[in-house]
């Protein structure tokens, strides 16, 4: 379990610091609603882990599974939100970047 | 030679350097989330932070509150009216046999056709558990000292003179170390002391004796064993969802001996510091209510004690004393108002024998409920019989009940939200069943029990 923890920590760590890095490269501007569309990504995300690790844990594979089903769902569909609000974004902001230089 | 990355101004070793301290920074939050914190009741030192913010401590028992009512007009009750030890029931329903020998006919043909869960082993397993609890004919439960404390020392040093606070204190610490999943301490309300014992014995509080005493017309407790210790014993939920079986039966085995062990070694503790014990089962008085007037919870639909860490899987040992202890105060997080939508222990009762009305009410069932308090009464005549046909006892109220989980978050996290508002509880209980919870013999195999390699599973506590 602790391996787990361990390891979205991790990748949060990771997560983070690339956000930051791209934040100060100027490659991206985020605007309140991405940060708060960021959040309830990632909190969602690290529900369905934690749930469904524990669910193992505790000898509940059906609600591990169950929990893949629902709350993985809800997780996908805030990610395809995410990808849909702040991915264009940073591409727009890349092309009017490389406008700019040219 | 360093790589830097000149829009971000970090050099790649900079970049995994500060992701790595992140990560473990994160890590280490994450692991310390799950580490218990201290709560404020009366199981300290038990709970998660999360329980912590579920349960308010109360003045007011929570069984006096809405949705029940009418707690303070019953009467004492009488332990031969119990289905158990009722010669109406006995004669009615067993041939005016006692049920558990109106009950082997069933036992030897299941474990003729070695119906899983009913077998043999299973049979043995569901009696032999419960040795430490029945063994010597319940000798742990003695009301003289057993001769284990050191009563040497104890002349030598004058009894223990510690602070009613401290006291507290010490006696929840014995407690853990003993094996008590939860304890508190509530003063006596005579009103939960059975008006007789099972075989017809008065039980009178009594200031003519300075020790518990039996004589062969009345069991005398000496009025100033004014502290009851209530003592929760956790069953193990991994062997009870195989109830209704004898292999079922067995974490009910267990948990009986466990409260022997634990009630009598506090008895032994608290006479080793110079003061009265009486160790109780379930003899003696009633452990729901006392159990709520300790801090430990709530009563449910289902007539049995809901606490917030342990659910309904537990059983109640008691210890009754003249050590001076601090009372812990009641508590409420929501239970009574959850047992309301819920009924999962109603629809899940192989016997019909609890209530499936939203609300409680005056209604008895049979002539073992102690009429006159507004709540969900419990009809143990129809529970009982189904034992008897069924060829071992019933559990499946406990096992299934949604406060019945193993010590994690997600359950915390429910607890957490049902203790603030009903808002949600039906979405609750909608999700456990769909998640699988509560499951009973119809969905789990007792031969992958015995048949699978390893340890038994434990649920995590």
């Amino acid at each position: 379990m602790w391996f787990i923890f361990w390891l979205v920590g991790l990748l949060t760590g990771i997560a983070a610091v690339n956000v930051y890095k791209y934040i100060r490269a100027g490659c991206v501007q985020f605007k309140w609603f991405h940060w708060l569309l960021g959040i309830i990504w990632y909190l969602s995300g690290m529900f369905v882990i934690g749930f469904v690790t524990t669910s193992f844990a505790e000898g509940q594979p059906q609600a591990a599974g169950m929990a893949t089903l629902i709350f993985g769902g809800i997780f996908l569909i805030v990610s395809v939100l995410l990808y849909r609000f702040v991915y264009p974004k940073r591409l727009n902001t890349n092309h009017a970047k490389e406008e700019a230089t040219a | 030679m360093e790589e830097k990355d000149s829009r971000a101004g970090l050099s790649r070793r900079e970049f995994f350097k500060a992701a790595g301290i992140a990560g473990l920074a994160a890590g280490v939050a994450g692991t310390g989330s799950l580490v218990k914190a201290v709560p404020a009741y009366a199981s300290n030192d038990a709970a998660s932070a999360i329980l912590d913010f579920a349960i308010t401590e109360t003045d007011v028992p929570p069984y006096k509150k809405k949705p029940y009512e009418g707690a303070e007009k019953l009467a004492r009750y009488h332990e031969a009216n119990q289905a158990f030890n009722n010669r109406d029931l006995m004669m009615q329903e067993f041939g005016g046999k006692p049920w558990a020998v109106a009950q082997m006919p069933a036992v030897i043909k299941r474990a003729r056709d070695k119906v899983p869960g009913f077998t043999l082993p299973d049979q043995v397993i569901s009696s032999v558990t419960w040795t430490s609890y029945r063994g010597g004919g319940g000798a742990l439960f003695s009301w003289e000292p057993l001769g284990v404390a050191n009563l040497a020392l104890l002349q030598e040093l004058g009894k223990w003179q510690g602070s009613p606070d401290e006291n507290n204190r010490i006696i929840k610490k014995v407690a853990y170390t003993f094996g008590a999943g939860a304890a508190g301490i509530a003063a006596v309300n005579e009103q939960w002391f059975y008006s007789h014992d099972s075989k017809g014995l008065p039980i009178i509080f009594s200031d003519a004796y300075d020790k518990p005493t039996i004589t062969k017309d009345a069991k005398f407790i000496p009025k100033r064993m004014n502290r009851i210790i209530v003592l929760l014993v956790p069953m193990e939920g991994a062997l009870a969802k195989y109830s209704p079986s004898a292999l079922g039966a067995g974490s009910w085995g267990m948990g009986y001996s466990l409260m022997a062990e634990v009630a009598s070694k506090m008895a032994e503790f608290i006479r080793g510091m110079g003061y009265n014990a009486i160790p109780m089962g379930n003899d003696t008085c009633l452990s729901v209510p006392v159990a709520i007037d300790a801090g430990l919870g709530e009563m449910g639909r289902h007539g049995l004690l809901i606490n917030p860490e342990l659910g309904s899987l537990l059983r109640i040992a008691k210890v009754l004393t003249d050590m001076p202890i601090t009372p812990d105060k009641p508590i409420e997080f929501g239970a009574a108002e959850f047992c309301r939508t819920c009924m999962k222990c109603a629809k899940n009762c192989p016997s019909r024998s609890i209530s499936m009305s939203k609300d409680p009410s005056y209604d008895t069932f049979c002539k073992s409920n102690n009429p006159g308090m507004k709540k969900w009464y419990v009809n143990t005549w129809s529970c009982l019989k189904f034992w008897v046909e069924n060829g071992s006892s019933c559990g499946n109220c406990q096992i299934v009940c949604p406060y019945s989980k193993p010590k994690t978050w997600i359950h915390d996290v429910v607890k957490g939200i049902s203790s603030k508002t009903t808002a949600f509880n039906s979405a609750f209980i909608t999700l456990d069943d769909a998640l699988g919870y509560g499951k009973t013999l119809e969905e789990n195999d007792p031969r992958k029990w015995w048949s699978s390699k390893g340890r038994p599973e434990r649920w995590p506590r």
